[in-house]
């Protein structure tokens, strides 16, 4: 099962362990496709006391953990990266997110009322957006180059 | 430099598009396709060009959360 929101400073170092339904979510097919794929041995699942399913967050990960099917909204915002979150650390009337989407953490700030509107807790499928004109680009030097 | 934003991804331009003012700079970061739209001046100062090894940075304020809602 899903633990609670998670108000520690830093997410747990250890892969944390998402529920056959939340992993199925966070890759973006069904539970019975997950079945068919642990059936299979493509995806690795241990279970819990009560012999539920689990799925570990790094099996989660290196599955893609990006969703197929989105909300069906139309958002002009051209940068979105499907994820899960990994840490949710509330300060007053805002809150820090952590996002893992991918290989990539996306650290979100958005107030507390939207995490409590949107269910945000560990292991909660989220999908972060940025507007491309929020989106800074700096030039990594070349090692090789001299400087100028 | 040090910079405060929390969010910084190493990546490569695969495209520049040049506007009047604007350019719209396309970065590969692992795999995934970043848009970033900067100013043209910007964009020619950097020297942006396919294949630029760049960081796209972010600050946390400016990314938004949304779920499925199902």
């Amino acid at each position: 099962m899903s633990p609670p929101a998670s108000r520690a400073r830093r997410p747990q170092k250890a892969s944390r362990s998402l529920s056959i339904g939340e992993a199925a979510r966070a890759i973006g097919v069904s539970v019975d496709t997950l079945r068919r794929w642990e059936r299979a041995g493509r995806i690795k699942t241990t279970r819990d006391s009560a012999n539920r399913r689990l799925v570990s967050e790094d099996e989660v990960r290196r599955l893609g953990g990006r969703s197929i099917s989105k909300s069906g909204t139309a958002l002009s915002a051209r940068n979105q990266f499907d994820g899960v979150v990994t840490a949710v650390e509330v300060w007053g009337v805002i809150a820090l997110v952590e996002v893992q989407a991918g290989p990539h953490r996306f650290v979100s700030i958005i107030t507390r009322d939207a995490v409590e509107e949107l269910g945000l807790a560990t292991g909660v499928p989220a999908t972060a957006t940025v507007k491309a004109t929020s989106v800074m680009v700096a030039r990594r030097r070349d090692p090789s180059a001299p400087a100028h | 430099m040090n910079i405060s934003a929390r969010n910084q991804l190493p990546g490569t331009v695969t495209s520049v598009t040049l506007g009047a003012v604007m350019a719209e700079v396309t970065v590969d970061v692992a795999g995934q396709q970043l848009v970033s739209a900067i100013t043209r001046g910007s964009a020619e100062s950097l020297g942006l060009k396919e294949g630029s090894r760049v960081v796209v940075i972010i600050k946390a304020t400016e990314v938004m959360l949304g779920t499925d809602g199902a």
